[in-house]
């Protein structure tokens, strides 16, 4: 617990100190980026402290009223803090020289106050046990995340995502309120924690959508995520890094903490969450395979991943709600083990992709091309990042994503009748996303890094200091897909809190064959790799233009795009991609001036939010008839409203005799 | 690790250049030809492995490691299998999604290597190979969720080992769906016809083979012996599912992986012979419909 309020106070000191040396960019820099690291290790001792050991709490009195200052520390605030700290250094680390090499926008100062703000507050959600501290940690965390999406304000796509997460953030607050008072009047208390007073009576059904809406949205659980991508592309790529690796689990922190407290786990809720983690995953990875943007195809991919997340917790909860503790455990695993491996992959592809777009000023992937060879250390921690995150055997994305499929496959085997068909539907459509997944990021890296330079991109260099974090991600990525058993680990206790003494736990004996298969893969691959390498060696090697087909000036503009990369999976999915296509001067006799675009709008904008924002338009629009520029409507209103006044003040007077 | 596992896995790794050239030979001599020596593949992977090799000035190393990569997964795939109808070499529960994973790994490093030399050929390969994944992968879980389904075992060792028998003797229909179902997968991850046209030297046509154009030397060795692994690996997984071997003695059921899947190769020749190469757009069709089969099975699994 004291490390827990040395983190606290070192990230609040170390932003204050930002702020104060914000006209000395180097300075400001130092402080805030070295402070974030020293409040990290020592949260990260909390964590781990929390992760082991029993549960500690601390409280003191509070002036607001029905509040405490009620600090918690147990396993599931370690199994969330944990990555708050760990990717929270390293992209500290990352943002300061990022931050160095970036043009116009906040100050270096300002930015490290808001990011430690930001640490600070994410820390104080995972740990605050009293209802309105977590609701107060819930809106400094919002804010502080929405002052670093805005921090380069110049830009109208920056201010614009800004105010839509604003939004968004506001109303799933707005939600999480109203739950935190449905919860506090049905358990008589404000400290989370407190069984309901009486299970049959509480608004069960109504907190559950409330929650689903208010972490959801944090979450990023599909229709809920509409803010993310814009958001995410708009923020510096550190911030991205963060939000994107760990923000998010702060929506999965709340339904975590707080499902296993709305009475025993139904199989409603289960299907509701497996539905949505579906439909998220498969929506959003459709939807990465169309953008341009390199940030947005890495935002829609974490929405993917949080879809996956969403559906183990589902596949967790189905457990419990049908008295299987094994495939409880197994899903509740599952969810966690994937926001752990998702933090560490996304931070580092997000991180290594922010800085090629920095040096090369466009994040348009049409534009990139053969950066691999510009770049090779930063692109080659792209391409272990982009392996990773697309949950291939031998990196750390893959343990989550089996964990997953293996809890489908367990849920299949030992329950019986719609449980059943849901999980296979479940494993039909993990595996669909599987595929898809490998699509997007083939992609996006082979699009973006490998082939010819398609424009030329101004010679400029990464920032300095950026390859350091980075490469420690990625070592954590290779170490997580050796020894995925040390993970499996440390979420014992957590999982075990979640799933309260059902006995099952997931023994590390299971994931130490899928360690083994990555060390004999990668030994193989060093193997054959080393055998080429010697066969090679011995003969003559030349280089020469790649095949084209005896055509005598093959040019950069002749390699496939990214669009057309993804043409046969986006033709499938046509119908329910709704891409409008715009093709002019095409088809026609006599070439001429010719022009083909292709744009996918978000269903849930377009589909569900655009709609729904028009009726709410026409409907307060009908209100403005009632509103004439007359004193004597007003005169005819006050006129009614006084003998409705009067009507039903003598009203029970006349009829009682 | 038993000694007939081990001895299975290296008779199938000894017959895999051999099983596409059977495909070959069989497609040959229905066609009037006489076809190439069953030994070529072999000739042509020593002759290859001598040679020495030229790169594409875009190339970087993921060009060159992709290779060992590709072969690697395919040998790691091959000890999840029971080859012998009873254990792998190396088995664990959940080892079916590791076997998918490995094949996704393979795949995805075809694809950059087939990007990495900026040619439009080779993306048009890359990007057809991307295509009919994504119809693929949700058939081979499907399937594999039925032979879990049908024998009530958590790993390949399992599904395709002892319990299989009693699998058949309770749910032949879906376990003969899955079979079929399998086979078309083969003939996508093997690149063959009806789906893939071995045979041309026409870019424009060609999927696998497109995809590769750029490697040559050992590299070009690599490859091939991986696209074949993939083969004699969906091979073997038909065989495994179609003839539960369990019961067997041990070296009758380690030789019968020869001439079972040299069948499956004849066979994959006569379909090649009789069908022509289906339009590229209708070749997710033919893949749903591998979906469609071994959901039918699950289907009648779990009704």
């Amino acid at each position: 617990m004291i490390a827990l309020f040395g983190a606290l106070a070192t990230w609040l000191a170390g932003g204050f100190g930002a702020w104060l040396a914000r006209r000395d960019s180097r300075r400001a820099g130092q402080v805030g980026a070295g402070s974030a690291v020293a409040g990290s290790v020592l949260a990260v001792i909390a964590a781990a402290g929390a992760l082991g050991g029993e549960p500690r709490v601390w409280s003191s009195a509070w002036s607001v009223p029905f509040a405490a200052f009620t600090l918690k520390l147990d396993a599931v605030t370690g199994s969330f803090l944990l990555p708050v700290a760990v990717i929270g250094a390293l992209c500290a680390v990352y943002g300061g020289g990022y931050l160095r090499g970036h043009a116009g926008g906040a100050s270096v100062g300002t930015s490290f106050a808001a990011y430690n703000t930001l640490l600070g507050s994410m820390a104080l959600v995972t740990a605050a046990s009293n209802l309105l501290l977590l609701l107060a940690a819930w809106e400094a965390m919002t804010l502080a995340s929405f002052a670093l999406v805005v921090s380069e304000d110049h830009s109208r796509a920056a201010r614009g995502a800004g105010l839509l997460y604003l939004v968004f953030s506001h109303v799933a607050t707005g939600a999480l309120l109203l739950f935190c008072i449905l919860l506090a009047t049905s358990t008589g208390s404000w400290e989370a924690g407190a069984p309901l007073l009486r299970p049959d009576a509480a608004p069960i059904a109504w907190m559950l959508v409330l929650a689903l809406i208010g972490f959801g949205t944090k979450a990023a659980i599909v229709p809920f995520h509409v803010w993310l991508p814009d958001a995410h592309a708009a923020a510096p790529a550190h911030v991205s890094a963060l939000m994107s690796g760990v923000m998010i689990t702060m929506g999965f922190y709340g339904l975590t903490r707080f499902l296993p407290l709305l009475g025993p786990a139904s199989p409603a809720t289960a299907i509701t969450l497996i539905a949505l983690g579906a439909a998220g995953a498969l929506g959003a990875v459709l939807m990465a395979l169309v953008q341009r943007d390199v940030k947005r195809v890495l935002a829609y991919s974490t929405v993917e991943n949080a879809g996956l997340v969403t559906l183990a917790m589902g596949v967790g909860v189905l457990g419990q709600a049908m008295g299987a503790p094994m495939i409880a455990a197994l899903g509740w695993t599952a969810a966690l083990l994937h926001i752990w491996t998702h933090a560490l992959g996304k931070s580092l592809l997000f991180g290594c992709i922010g800085a090629i777009a920095q040096a090369a000023h466009t994040r348009d992937l049409e534009g990139w091309g053969g950066l691999l060879r510009r770049w090779p250390v930063l692109g080659a921690l792209a391409v272990l990042g982009g392996l990773a995150i697309a949950a291939l055997p031998g990196l750390s994305g893959f343990v989550g994503e089996w964990l997953i499929l293996r809890a489908c496959f367990e849920g299949v085997l030992s329950l019986q009748g719609a449980a059943r068909v849901i999980l296979l539907a479940a494993i039909a459509a993990v595996a669909l996303t599987a595929a898809l997944t490998v699509a997007c990021h083939a992609r996006l890296l082979g699009i973006g890094l490998l082939g010819a330079p398609r424009r030329e991109l101004p010679a400029a260099d990464p920032a300095p200091g950026i390859l350091g974090p980075l490469a420690v991600l990625a070592a954590l990525c290779v170490l997580a897909g050796w020894f995925p058993q040390w993970l499996v680990d440390g979420l014992a206790a957590p999982v075990a809190a979640i799933v309260r003494g059902s006995g099952a736990a997931i023994g590390a004996g299971m994931l130490r064959p899928l360690g083994m298969l990555s060390l004999g893969l990668t030994g193989a691959v060093l193997g054959l790799a080393a055998a080429r390498a010697a066969l090679v060696r011995r003969r003559p090697v030349r280089a020469a233009v790649t095949w084209d087909c005896g055509y005598a000036r093959p040019e950069a503009r002749m390699q496939y795009t990214a669009s057309s990369l993804a043409g046969p999976v986006t033709a499938v999915f046509a119908p329910l991609m709704r891409t409008r296509i715009d093709a002019r001067g095409l088809g026609v006799v006599w070439p001429a001036e010719a022009s083909w675009s292709s744009r996918t709008a978000d269903q849930a904008v377009s589909g569900m939010y655009r709609p729904a924002l028009g009726w709410l338009t026409l409907a307060m629009g009908r209100m403005r008839d009632l509103q004439e520029p007359r004193v004597t409507t007003y005169l005819r209103y006050l006129v009614l409203a006084l003998l409705v006044a009067l009507a039903l003040l003598f009203l029970p007077i006349v009829v009682r005799p | 690790v038993s000694g007939s596992s081990i001895a299975s896995l290296a008779v199938l790794l000894a017959i895999t250049p051999l099983l596409p050239a059977l495909a070959g030979r069989t497609v040959a001599w229905l066609t009037g030809r006489r076809g190439a020596p069953l030994l070529q593949p072999y000739r042509d992977l020593a002759k290859l492995l001598g040679r020495g090799a030229v790169y594409s000035c875009t190339t970087t190393w993921v060009f060159r490691l992709a290779p060992p990569v590709i072969v690697a997964t395919g040998l790691a795939a091959a000890c999840l299998l029971p080859l012998d109808g009873r254990h792998p070499v190396a088995g664990f529960g959940g080892d079916m999604i590791a076997f998918a994973g490995l094949l996704a790994l393979g795949r995805m490093t075809l694809v950059l290597a087939a990007l990495d030399t900026g040619s439009s050929f080779e993306g048009m390969g890359a990007s057809r190979e991307l295509g009919f994944a994504m119809f693929i992968e949700p058939a081979l879980f499907i399937a594999l969720a039925a032979l879990a389904l049908a024998t009530g075992e958590r790993s390949l060792g399992g599904m395709l080992g002892v319990p299989l028998g009693h699998g058949w003797a309770v749910a032949p229909a879906s376990l003969a769906m899955v079979g079929v179902s399998l086979f078309i997968l083969l003939l996508a991850e093997g690149s063959r016809g009806p789906i893939d046209d071995p045979a041309t030297h026409l870019e424009l046509t060609m999927i696998h083979e497109v995809a590769i154009l750029d490697h040559g030397g050992p590299d070009l060795g690599f490859l091939l012996y991986g696209a074949a692994l993939k083969f004699a690996l969906f091979a073997a997984l038909v065989v495994g599912t179609l003839v539960p071997r369990a019961g067997w003695p041990a070296p009758l059921a380690v030789a019968l992986l020869v001439p079972a899947c040299a069948a499956v190769a004849v066979l994959v020749g006569v379909i090649e012979a009789l069908f022509a190469r289906v339009r590229l757009a209708q070749v997710p069709q033919l893949l749903a419909s591998a979906s469609a089969l071994a959901a039918l099975g699950v289907i009648l699994l779990v009704r």
